[in-house]
């Protein structure tokens, strides 16, 4: 497989009036060309920062890539000039957002949305373009797309609207597409038609997919790969099947306990991950799961731990993998949670 | 379409007829009459002048009779001016006034949006801070202390512009500008903080996640979503600036229509405070009409139907 894209120890910080917030605090991802990469974390974990960050789209300032390499084919996006991100950004790399209601311009045809990218990266002619949008409208499945490329948003639903960011999107056949929660504001139904639609488009276009999601059902759906994120760092990767079956950070095994399962008994309780993430304005210095994690040490809330190679493809950043740390039972976990209510 | 432009076009004629009405009202309700004045009017010539201009019969009959020369476009005639029918007024001063005020206008708006569009991509820097400050001076220096001022330094001192009159172009720039500015300053306060919330929007992301550069992903996605309350408050100014500034044009000896706006109420001059009352009232509603148009054609998601409003 060829790595397309690396992401090396990246920091990204925004200065707010009451300091700096370290939003992400030393990333290292690989992307390979073709595959989906599922970045999970709740909120403020730092994944849609690391996502935005790729394309250089947080809004800076405040946002600022404070170190680290991005490097797409081998070029550090970081060091480009604008006028070069300008050209990647929507060619290269496209990327589709959480809400369709709000992300399409309302003042501007769906047509013309699509057909403004390839305008300006494929130099394409306006009837060009428009063939081209018609084109895409009927890859993702919208009906009718001659008659529907000359309507506004408003006059598409909410799982249309986010067909037609795809179609944006992807219009430009990008090698990546950076898919920022896209089935949050969906209804259930037609989340799955929508992640249908992202693996079918996949197959078809070999596009690497990055998925941000909060949603472990999404990641089993979706993902080859996947990427926890927990206050700012990545606490585990591994293949989707290492993380389902063989996770091995306290942090993975709380998402996990806290997902229904259709196979749950009845009368077991899902558990929530008690507290609240750390406080990035003034992050903890050890490892930032320390003050929720059942399992916690001393050296945990003093040092980050390193990152510990389980197999070729599953790393965690945890200071139970030390050999002097005692061994845990992923389920003890349970017990902990009731003793303490 | 056909029957939203319609039923406007009703709404607006019953509009008129009551502020007609109003103004009938209200004007007879001020003291004294046209023919008030020191010198006292021997008793017949006073009966004489009242009937030359039907000032003897009852309000209502008047009334009546006044709404029947409206609809014929007949504004009568202006009584201090025995000469001057209130329409030749209107021909005469309105061009005048429309004029500046074309010429005023056009300056607030694109120095306007100008502005307020490099204050809020700069918004908290030192530009927008100066750009802010101008145009809180703009709003709060009235026009009688700013126009003085440029006659002074531009006229006087630097011998750059004619001071007064009308006529060739050079003579239009001082006013224009002086009645440009509190327009100016208020599309630029409008147009700065429509342009913040719309950079903050999700489509913005999403044009800027395409690749557009800033220029472009600016003219084209934010510039006519952040112009709509730029468009609401054109209508009044238009028609206020169009029909002519009693001040401005009175500093600079300007033929336009404003002087009759306040002149015609001190003298009681009936037929040229309707006239000019009227006209300025349709000219109003007309721009406010035109602006709900445009809306339809700036945002598609404003739809103008006859259908009330559910």
């Amino acid at each position: 497989m060829k790595t397309i894209l690396e992401i090396n120890d990246l920091h990204v910080s925004f200065n707010t009036y009451n300091g700096e917030v370290q939003a992400v605090r030393g990333v290292n991802l690989r992307l390979e060309k073709g595959e989906t990469l599922a970045i999970v974390g709740e909120s403020g974990s730092g994944k849609s920062v690391t996502a935005q960050s790729i394309i250089r789209l947080i809004p800076s300032p405040p946002g600022k890539i404070k170190q680290g390499e991005l490097l797409f084919e081998g070029k550090d996006l970081t060091q480009i000039p604008d006028r070069e991100m300008f050209k990647i950004r929507g060619a290269e790399i496209g990327m589709i957002f959480q809400d369709p209601m709000t992300s399409l311009n309302p003042t501007m045809t769906v047509g013309k949305q699509i057909m403004e990218g390839l305008m300006w990266h494929q130099n394409h002619g306006k009837d060009q373009a428009r063939e081209r949008a018609v084109e895409m409208l009927r890859l993702v499945g919208i009906p009718n797309p001659e008659s529907r490329v000359d309507q506004y948003p408003h006059q598409f639903s909410g799982g249309m609207r986010q067909r037609a960011m795809i179609a944006i999107a992807l219009a430009c056949n990008p090698k990546i597409l950076i898919a920022d929660e896209p089935t949050t504001a969906l209804d259930v139904t037609i989340q799955a038609q929508i992640l249908d639609l992202l693996k079918e488009l996949q197959n078809k276009t070999e596009t690497a997919i990055i998925l941000i999601t909060h949603d472990l059902g999404v990641v089993a759906e979706m993902a080859r790969r996947v990427a926890v994120m927990y206050g700012g760092f990545l606490v585990e990767t591994g293949t989707a099947e290492d993380i389902f079956y063989r996770s091995r950070h306290p942090y993975t095994w709380g998402l996990m306990s806290s997902m229904p399962r259709l196979d749950q008994k009845r009368e077991e309780d899902l558990i929530p991950i008690p507290g609240s993430p750390p406080d990035l304005l003034d992050p903890p210095q050890g490892c930032p799961f320390a003050d929720r994690c059942p399992h916690a040490m001393q050296i945990c809330h003093e040092e980050m731990p390193k990152r510990t190679e389980i197999s070729g493809s599953h790393q965690v950043h945890c200071w139970l993998e030390h050999p002097d740390a005692p061994s845990v039972d992923p389920k003890a976990r349970l017990k902990v949670n009731i003793g303490s209510r | 379409m056909f029957r939203y432009v319609g039923k406007r076009l009703v709404l607006m004629l019953v509009s008129l007829w009551l502020i007609a009405s109003l103004t009938f009202v209200l004007m007879h309700s001020i003291p004294g009459d046209p023919f008030t004045s020191e010198k006292k009017l021997p008793k017949q010539t006073l009966e004489n002048l009242k009937a030359k201009y039907g000032l003897d019969k009852p309000l209502p009959v008047q009334y009546v009779q006044y709404l029947g020369n409206l609809a014929m476009f007949d504004l009568g005639i202006s009584i201090k001016s025995t000469t001057r029918t209130v329409n030749d007024i209107l021909e005469e001063g309105f061009p005048v006034s429309a004029h500046l005020g074309i010429q005023s206008i056009l300056v607030a708006l694109v120095a306007g949006i100008v502005m307020g569009m490099i204050a809020a991509a700069r918004q908290n820097r030192m530009s927008d801070y100066i750009l802010m400050v101008l145009a809180v001076i703009g709003l709060s220096v009235p026009a009688f202390v700013l126009a003085p001022l440029f006659q002074k330094y531009f006229g006087m001192n630097w011998n750059l512009l004619p001071v007064w009159g009308w006529g060739e172009f050079e003579k239009t720039i001082l006013p224009s500008i002086v009645l440009a500015f509190s327009p100016l300053a208020l599309v630029t306060r409008l147009m700065r903080s429509s342009m913040l919330e719309v950079i903050g929007q999700d489509y913005i992301r999403t044009a800027r996640a395409k690749g557009l550069p800033p220029i472009r992903v600016i003219s084209r996605h934010t510039l006519r979503n952040a112009i709509i309350p730029v468009v609401t408050i054109m209508g009044p100014l238009t028609a206020s600036i169009l029909t002519g500034s009693f001040v401005v044009e009175q500093i600079f000896a300007i033929p336009g229509l404003g002087k009759y706006f306040v002149e015609s109420i001190t003298n009681r001059d009936y037929p040229v405070i309707m006239g000019v009352t009227i006209f300025y009232s349709a000219f109003l509603i007309l721009m406010n009409f035109l602006v709900d148009l445009l809306y339809g054609w700036i945002d598609p998601r404003i739809k103008l139907s006859g259908k009330e409003a559910s």
